[in-house]
């Protein structure tokens, strides 16, 4: 069996086992989330010569079973079992029963599919998969609004994946094929308006994931609603389902027809920055402006992957990696946050620091990331993209680096207000309860946003190569 | 020797931030003494690397890694980074020492040790990249360390937002640091300052515009680092933070960067002239208004956050013109007299229970006789008066800046004040009837006296290096890349016959406003509110700060914070109500057919005939 398919059903496997395991289910979900993390770190050797595809087996009718790894999927294969281990293990302390860490390990499993899909239907079946174990979630384990959350989020991407299908049976009418490689040479064939409806259609589809402004009205709800373990791979790892969409689909096949459109889609990208920047300037509730805050920055991996050349190209990816990452970490320390304080709005918190420091110092570290400070994952992310984006405009690089002053506001502002100021009196009867497994998925996320911030050569490079080929 | 291990310089303090940052509490001092044990290393490697440079006619580059493809990281020394790096390993080594005096009491030196370790390192970093991208990484780090030490005692809320302000003001010109930078890889290929030089002249031969808007760019973010007008509001309020971050921070280096970059990088700037008058003007702009608002403060510190804001803009001028030795040169005298002012006012101020208010203070020259008399060295060494250090740098600025009119006028107008202001200072804390504070006061102990005697010398007698070949070492390398000797002789032939007058006037100005403040404030012979009766106007202006913190304050506030965000807000909830609506008109048109369905055949039928006569109504109006 190749390695993916070897990940699938370990995971598959897991979650079975996990959910009959019951009391121990948070350690044996953690023990096969460990083994899917093996397996996808020795696809690293593969991945350095190129394009790999594991396995191409024609079932019928134009489908294939058939899973690729290249420079765009590598990176987010990668973090899929990091991320999903880091929130496992910031679920420990909450007694949430198998069921959950069951539907996490599914979580996984689709979310492995779609990034390492080679044939369309196999995408399409992963990326409706991933929608069911967080719809339950957010329906089992949310927040107190989370019915209406949860069927908000469920209804809106699935409108979003119709359009996207349809987009692809459209294509598919063509070419006879669903292997990617085989839409991509059918595409390049097609006539000009023939294209152009698949393009928005499939282009829509992913816009509705990501979100991209103005289909976000899902974002906030489900964001908020979700236990903040299953937000932290919403905003990660679910939401950049739709980055590798534009990146896969819009960027790499259907690049004669991005063209076209490039100009409008940079432009909604960095209306998506700004809205999402200034709303979560505006929020009280934490997690609200953290949940902007991602959305805010996924709209940088739009404005970039429209500017076709290599560093803008490699630094969507990259972005989409490293705000994995920093989402996650920021998500993680409110958690930490609302488990010790016990609320979540910035009007009711002030002195964190000196009280919880912990927490406090690396909310500290995780706003620095989230401002793309040199030295940090974030900023490699930011440095590609402006020089991608200054070759062709000034105009959207200077766009572009104003956000980033946008986004140091809203940033500075609510650590002044949360983290700093004067201690809360109720707060001095509290002492900081962090537990080892926190701590170590907090490390786990400190560590890579420091490493591949002061050594990000060996992932750019694979970027760079994947870039030089797509173009 | 040195040089090889010059990575060292930047690397010990480095390691001391990371073993203080989590063993801090176990060690003495909070990490203290290691602190001081490891800038203390790191110190002489810089001597020895200095000395070596020093012999040296050849900059030295050192390649340590690649960070991306196209980007290596490595090390340049040369006479400007040498000049720099002597400030800060030096000054930095002083005040760690003087901390362990000042912060004995404070319950978080954990964490004020382990910040200031790592802004050392990373203000050593800036001094020695050869690459404008690893420059840019030190650059943030220290601006990271500013925002944390301006707010080390967050619980108050002044010092929490002061912090804010910091960072949002410094970035705010880091983004077009930032697209500088990525505009120079993508016209240069490069983004090593060497190999930029190299091709300097053939860039500019094919496109001189970019080079000017590169150089526009850089300096924006030269103009937030270093708080030069309009982005200098940050600064006075900077002063919140430990004195001791004061004056490393924000007064003897980190505020140096943008003056350094500048210098860094001055084959670039010579070629772009636009860009140079630019620079001269707002430095002298800078240099103006801050002394003028000095000159009305009553908090202890903020009167030398202004000095230094006027020094820094002197700096400014002088590489404007086109000079970098005289920018260097005050650079070194201003960072020893500047530091060893604010560890002075540290001094009282440890001794006052932190009593910032100049009013409350008086003679405490007399129970503090130690600090008293470095302090009047300090502030003689900043006010243009002879012989000590900042008089002969400050001299050569002025006399330089009478190239232009409008940068003159100025010029004279900072020498007309800043004698003003320093001894205003120096005299309302140090003489005439004892204060408030008088009883208290104590002088320091000696931890923290010996730094200040030091500084005291340094401030004496750093001057001479004029005499070792300071001008010319810090010039002549730029040479090699663009013809600058012709520059310097025209400018030299430009201020040739003016140089003596202009020299004598701005000495008269200073002597006249040290005699005047002397007549006030020390013999008590003219009241100060005259001139605050008489000149009504000038005074609000100047206690308002020209108005631009209400100004900015206003613009964040009001209309991107309470304005536009809470609109769209507004409009968001709206257009998420809006969504909800469509779901909720198909919830209600699924109920309604739904009732329509009835079961009864007649209700079927009597809706197909209804639908066949609308049918033929619509296709009879249609004209069949």
């Amino acid at each position: 069996m190749d390695k993916i398919s070897l990940t699938i059903a370990t995971l598959l496997v897991g979650s079975f086992v996990t959910y009959i395991s019951r009391r121990n289910a948070k350690y044996v979900a953690t023990v096969f989330t460990i083994i899917s993390l093996g397996i996808v770190l020795t696809t690293i050797n593969d991945i350095k010569q190129g394009r790999v595809i594991y396995v191409m087996d024609h079932i019928s009718s134009g489908i294939y079973y058939s899973f690729a790894l290249d420079g765009l999927s590598f990176p987010m294969l990668i973090l899929v079992p990091v991320i999903s281990l880091v929130s496992i293990l910031l679920s420990y302390r909450q007694d949430y029963d198998s069921k959950y860490y069951s539907l996490l390990l599914l979580l996984q499993l689709g979310l492995i599919g779609v990034y390492a899909a080679n044939d369309f239907i196999l995408f399409y079946i992963f990326w409706e998969f991933v929608l069911i174990p967080a719809f339950f979630i957010i329906l089992y384990y949310g927040l107190e609004n989370r019915r209406y959350a949860a069927l908000k989020f469920f209804i809106y991407t699935h409108v979003g994946s119709l359009l996207m299908l349809l987009g692809f049976i459209l294509l598919y009418m063509k070419s006879g094929s669903f292997l990617f490689d085989d839409l991509k040479k059918t595409f390049n064939e097609l006539p000009i308006n023939y294209a152009k409806i698949i393009f928005t259609l499939t282009f829509i589809g992913f816009a509705f994931k990501l979100p991209v402004f103005p289909f976000h009205s899902w974002l906030p709800h489900a964001y908020i609603q979700a236990p903040t373990q299953l937000t932290i791979l919403l905003s990660a790892l679910v939401s950049k389902m739709g980055a590798y969409g534009m990146i896969r689909f819009s960027l790499e096949m259907f690049s004669n027809v991005l063209n076209i459109y490039a100009k409008i889609i940079a432009i909604i990208g960095i209306i998506t920055i700004f809205y999402a920047g200034l709303l979560a300037l505006a929020q009280d509730d934490l997690k609200a402006l953290l949940a902007y805050s991602s959305f805010s920055h996924t709209g940088f991996i739009v404005v970039a992957f429209t500017f076709v050349n290599k560093y803008s190209i490699s630094g969507a990816i990259f972005q989409m990696f490293s705000h994995a990452l920093v989402a996650a970490l920021l998500f993680s320390c409110l958690l930490l946050l609302e488990n010790n304080i016990g609320t979540r709005f910035i009007s009711r918190m002030g002195g964190v620091a000196y009280v919880f420091p912990l927490i406090g110092w690396t909310f500290v570290f995780a706003g620095l990331a989230g401002m793309g400070l040199p030295s940090l994952s974030s900023f490699v992310a930011e440095y590609l993209i402006l020089l991608g984006v200054i070759s062709k405009s000034y105009l959207f690089a200077l766009l572009l680096g104003l956000s980033i002053g946008l986004t140091t506001g809203y940033i500075s502002w609510f650590l002044q207000r949360a983290i700093f100021n004067p201690v809360r009196e109720e707060f001095f009867e509290l002492r900081e309860k962090v537990y080892l497994p926190e701590i170590l998925s907090i490390a786990i996320l400190v560590i890579l946003i420091i490493y591949f911030g002061l050594y990000p050569k060996d992932l750019v490079e694979i970027l760079l190569k994947y870039s030089e080929v797509i173009m | 020797m040195f040089l090889e291990y010059s990575y060292l310089i930047p690397l010990f303090p480095l390691i001391a931030f990371v073993i203080i940052t989590f063993f801090g509490n176990r060690l003495s001092e909070g990490g203290g003494h290691l602190a001081v044990i490891f800038s203390g290393l790191s110190l002489i490697v810089s001597l020895g690397t200095i000395y070596e440079t020093l012999k040296m006619k050849e900059p030295f580059e050192m390649i340590l890694y690649e960070w991306i493809p196209g980007i290596e990281f490595g090390i340049l020394i040369d006479n400007v980074s040498a000049v720099m790096l002597f400030v800060i390993s030096f000054i930095g080594f002083l005040i760690m020492l003087y901390s362990l005096g000042y912060m004995h009491e404070d319950e978080s030196k954990q964490r004020y040790y382990a910040e200031m370790s790592l802004f050392i390192s990373s203000m050593l970093l800036i001094a020695i990249s050869n690459n404008l991208l690893l420059l840019f990484i030190g650059w943030e780090l220290v601006g990271l360390c500013s925002y944390l030490l301006i707010g080390f005692w967050y619980r108050k809320p002044s010092a929490s937002s002061a912090a804010k302000k910091a960072i949002i003001v410094t970035r705010f010109a880091d983004i077009f640091f930032a697209l500088g930078l990525v505009l120079t890889y993508n016209t240069f290929g490069t983004l090593n300052i060497l190999d930029i030089f190299e091709k300097l002249n053939l860039v500019y031969a094919e496109n001189p515009g970019i080079i000017s808007l590169i150089a526009l760019l850089l300096f924006i973010g030269a103009v937030g680092k270093s708080s030069q007008f309009p982005l200098h509001v940050w600064l006075p309020d900077a002063m919140e933070g430990p004195t001791t971050v004061s004056a490393l921070i924000h007064a003897a280096t980190m505020v140096k960067a943008g003056i350094f970059l500048i210098a860094r990088l001055y084959p670039m700037y010579l070629l772009a002239g636009d860009v140079m008058y630019i620079i001269a003007l707002f430095g002298a702009i800078t240099a103006f208004i801050a002394a003028s608002m000095g000159l009305v403060m009553t908090d202890m510190k903020r009167i030398i956050a202004y000095s230094t804001m006027s020094h820094l803009g002197l700096m400014m001028l002088a590489l404007g013109i086109g000079s970098i030795a005289a920018g260097l040169y005050h650079l070194l005298n201003h960072s020893f007299a500047k530091a060893l002012l604010f560890l002075s006012a540290g001094a009282v101020l440890h001794a006052t229970h932190e009593e910032l208010d100049i009013r409350k203070h008086g003679g405490l020259r007399r129970v503090m006789p130690i600090t008293g008399t470095v302090a009047l060295i300090g502030a003689w060494a900043l006010s243009g008066l002879p012989p000590l250090s900042g008089y002969w740098s400050k001299d050569e600025i002025i006399v330089l800046s009478s190239i232009r009119p409008e940068l003159l006028g100025l010029a004279f107008g900072v020498s007309l004040l800043s004698a003003a202001y320093l001894f205003r200072w120096y005299y309302i804390i140090f003489t005439g009837k004892p204060g408030e504070t008088y009883k208290i006061a104590h002088e320091a102990p000696k931890v923290m006296t010996i730094p200040l005697i030091i500084l005291a010398i340094g401030a004496c007698i750093s001057w001479t290096v004029i005499f070792f070949g300071f001008d010319k070492s810090v010039s002549e390398w730029v040479n090699d890349y663009v013809n600058y000797e012709e520059k310097i002789l025209s400018i030299e032939h430009e201020i040739e016959e003016k140089h003596l007058i202009v020299s004598i006037i701005a000495g008269i100005l200073a002597l006249i406003s040290f005699i005047v403040t002397t007549l006030i404030y020390l013999k008590r012979k003219i009241r100060p509110e005259v001139f605050r009766e008489n000149l009504k106007p000038l005074h609000k202006l100047f206690v308002n700060r020209y108005y631009f913190d209400h100004a900015y304050n206003y613009f964040a506030e009001k209309i991107i914070y309470r304005g536009i965000s809470f609109i769209m807000d507004k409009i968001d909830k709206f257009y998420d109500k809006l969504i909800d609506l469509i779901g909720k008109v198909t919830y209600y048109l699924g109920k309604v057919s739904r009732r329509i369905q009835t079961g009864n055949v007649q209700d079927y039928i009597a809706a197909i005939v209804l639908g066949i006569i609308i049918l033929i109504i619509i296709l009879m109006a249609g004209g069949i």
